[in-house]
């Protein structure tokens, strides 16, 4: 007996190191990834991962972290523990993982070949996805799976009801917000005290006036020179005309306004329309009903502008391989895996959200957005991108700022003037 | 010496050593070295996500107290939660204290002490969100009342820069008075009935005796409240990220504490910029100003007075 029991005890030692010996030869890598557990973000990725993991014949350790993935795997990194991949939204990714040095050049995933697929990466993307976030290092350091954009958010029933249409320049659309008045409905639902709400106005008026580009520019310029161009002055003007003391178009309470009130405002028909994100369609629906028709549109042209009219913001989420990953290749290939055309699809589909892949149209109250996208000659990037590249003086400078001319508190002049004042006390500070 | 006294005096002086001594490991490893890791930090240029810190002395420090607006601002916001915000809550709760505690039915008390104390069970998001509901300039309930009561010129727009910081107060006062009406009253309630009656023998009023008798001897509870209270406005956190919508933005910094600063700085959120050597600054400011002001608060309550009865 005791000899059966001494045998049984060195088999099943034998078999748990042979098989932990074979679990270390598997290879996988690691995951943290943004989303939480039941969303349907994670349920499309988490259906790719485990195809991959039988398909590959590998094991993927994932994390579902949620929105503070970033600073949730910090103390990760600072311990040494590998993280292979991550995701969030590119300006997150580019001002938490660029900026420090640790987010690993994505450029190669674009030639990779999507499995199954005779076509690469950078011919199942749209350029527009992605081409606004090479660094000046010329490396791209995310791969989008998700597509953010924005634009002037509109009730289409309610416009042909009041007989118009989706304005191309500014001249069109200060005509539509006559209209809108005429008819005793505020013009635009705004909300000043949500911050992320505050800076949209001012990039979009930027990014017509001076093409984008240049409010990065000039944010970075430590002498403010920059902003001595007289076409910040327009930008302003345009951003008062907007204000209670110009034309008065932002909704009516908007300088205490906070989230979710101007969405609510809007959809409920107290405003005529509602410049946000693509996400604006899962977040109004359960209020604003299976009829509502939604429509969008891009921030108009400026007459007189030099910035393209066409540009879009795009917003992306996407995938990162950190710069130290043990496991890069392996992460690669699951993001090029991720973005077979199955999964894109389901993920319009069941988050209702665009994909950067082309080809796969957007759900139908998207379509507006997604038209405009591939119509877009240009992009530009969220805030110019000055969130994620200068973040101290978008929050000491641009916000502020922001806030004054848009309760009309200061004239066109009176911003430009600030802009670069500040700017250059603000370099002068660091 | 009685040997046996002296095997129970080693007892006693092993006793004290084995119940001290793991509180006080505990207390050194979870308080005093995050707190001079903190310290040490904060002398570092650093993100937090590799160990590349560069030194930079104090200048984390005098940018902190010399050049940073918006750090200033949150703490002088730190402070007039503490000063504003104490005032309010104290004088309402000292007043509840009276009305209540003169009550002759104790359900209603209690009825009343419970209602007041609601606000403390309820999630913190639930009701920041519901305070701007009801404050929402256009359709929330307080302006559509002052229009009921035709008094529309006093409509403001009560979440606007200009008042937010009135607004969010007025969420915390609603809170904490029921919070320390609680401990109020029950120290309230173990005062013997005789001082009253011997004060009413003698013609005191209500409010005299409250003044005289009530007030002077709950005044360790209200000692030991403002203490907490310097404590817990410090802390506040939870119910300024909802009041302007949770996850969708960052607090305007009219109604942020430093608490919610350091943490937007160190942790990024919206705005990604990862300055936890400079958070740790702000973390140590954080530290000191509290103990100033619990060491303030101490000495003006301090009585050399022992309170028996």
């Amino acid at each position: 007996m005791r000899r059966l029991v001494i045998g049984a005890v060195t088999v099943l030692c034998l078999v748990m190191l042979l098989s932990s010996s074979l679990l270390a030869q598997q290879r996988s890598f690691t995951f943290w990834s943004m989303w939480n557990e039941g969303e349907p973000q994670q349920q499309v990725l988490a259906r790719a991962i485990k195809d991959f993991e039988a398909q590959y014949g590998v094991k993927v350790d994932v994390r579902w972290a949620g929105r503070e993935v970033l600073s949730t795997v910090r103390p990760r990194l600072l311990a040494g523990e590998n993280i292979d991949l991550v995701d969030q939204n590119a300006a997150e990714l580019y001002g938490a993982l660029v900026v420090n040095n640790i987010a690993g050049a994505m450029n190669d995933v674009l030639d990779m070949v999507v499995p199954g697929e005779d076509k690469t990466v950078r011919e199942v993307l749209k350029p527009q996805s992605y081409e606004g976030f090479f660094k000046e290092d010329g490396n791209l350091y995310v791969i989008p799976y998700n597509l953010i954009s924005a634009g002037f958010w509109y009730d289409k029933d309610l416009w042909n009801d009041l007989g118009i249409k989706p304005p191309a320049t500014w001249t069109e659309f200060l005509e539509v917000c006559d209209v809108l008045k005429a008819n005793g409905i505020d013009p635009i639902a705004f909300g000043l005290l949500t911050e992320v709400y505050r800076s949209y106005f001012p990039t979009e008026v930027a990014v017509r006036v001076l093409g984008a580009g240049a409010l990065n520019a000039a944010a970075g310029d430590p002498a403010g020179e920059l902003f001595k161009d007289p076409a910040w002055v327009t930008v302003g003007d345009i951003l008062y005309q907007m204000s209670r003391k110009g034309r008065n178009l932002l909704m009516q309470g908007y300088e205490g306004s906070v989230y979710p009130a101007p969405q609510t405002d809007w959809v409920m028909g107290l405003a005529g329309m509602f410049f946000c994100g693509s996400w604006i369609p899962v977040e109004t629906r359960p209020l604003a009903g299976p009829d509502f028709n939604y429509g969008c549109f891009i921030f108009p042209a400026i007459e007189g502008g030099q910035g393209d009219p066409t540009s879009v913001r795009i917003d992306p989420y996407g995938f990162n391989v950190l710069a130290g990953a043990k496991n890069a290749d392996l992460a690669k290939e699951f993001v090029a895996f991720f973005l077979k055309e199955e999964y894109c699809r389901a993920w319009v589909e069941e988050t209702l959200n665009m994909t950067p892949r082309d080809g796969i149209p957007a759900p139908a109250e998207l379509a507006d957005l997604q038209a405009a996208i591939e119509r877009a000659q240009s992009t530009h990037t969220d805030y110019d991108g000055v969130h994620a590249d200068y973040p101290g003086w978008y929050l000491e400078v641009f916000l502020p700022l922001n806030a004054e001319i848009l309760l009309g508190d200061i004239t066109g002049a009176e911003y430009a003037k600030k802009l670069s004042t500040m700017t250059k006390e603000f370099w002068a500070r660091q | 010496m009685d040997p046996r006294s002296e095997m129970y005096k080693n007892r006693y002086k092993n006793f004290i050593l084995v119940t001290t001594v793991p509180v006080f490991a505990f207390y050194v490893a979870f308080m005093i070295v995050p707190i001079g890791m903190s310290l040490f930090y904060s002398l570092f240029d650093w993100a937090g996500f590799t160990a590349d810190m560069d030194f930079v002395g104090l200048s984390n420090y005098s940018s902190l107290l010399f050049k940073d607006e918006i750090f200033r601002t949150t703490i002088i916001n730190s402070l007039k939660y503490v000063i504003y915000g104490g005032v309010l809550i104290f004088a309402i709760t000292l007043l509840f204290t009276y009305r209540i505690s003169n009550f002759k039915s104790k359900r209603l008390k209690d009825f009343i002490q419970m209602l007041l104390f609601v606000p403390n069970t309820i999630s913190p998001v639930a009701l920041g969100i519901g305070w701007t509901f009801l404050l929402n300039p256009r359709w929330g309930a307080v302006n559509n009342i002052i229009d009921a009561l035709g008094l529309g010129a006093i409509k403001r727009p009560w979440l606007s820069e200009e008042f937010i910081f009135a607004s969010m107060m007025s969420l915390l006062v609603w809170i904490h008075v029921g919070f320390f009406l609680v401990m109020f009253l029950a120290a309230a309630d173990r005062i013997p009935p005789s001082l009253y009656e011997s004060a009413q023998l003698d013609g005191a009023s209500t409010w005299k005796m409250f003044t005289t008798i009530t007030v002077p001897l709950v005044r360790d509870i209200i000692s030991t409240s403002v203490v907490m209270w310097i404590i817990f406005s410090f802390k506040i956190f939870g119910y300024i990220f909802a009041f302007i919508g949770g996850a969708a933005s960052d607090p305007p910094v009219n109604i942020r504490n430093i608490a919610v600063q350091l943490y937007l700085t160190g942790f990024g959120k919206r705005t990604p910029l990862y300055r936890l050597g400079y958070a740790s600054g702000m973390g140590i400011i954080l530290l000191l100003l509290v103990v100033l002001l619990t060491y303030i608060a101490q000495r003006l309550f301090r009585t050399t007075e022992t309170l028996e009865f």
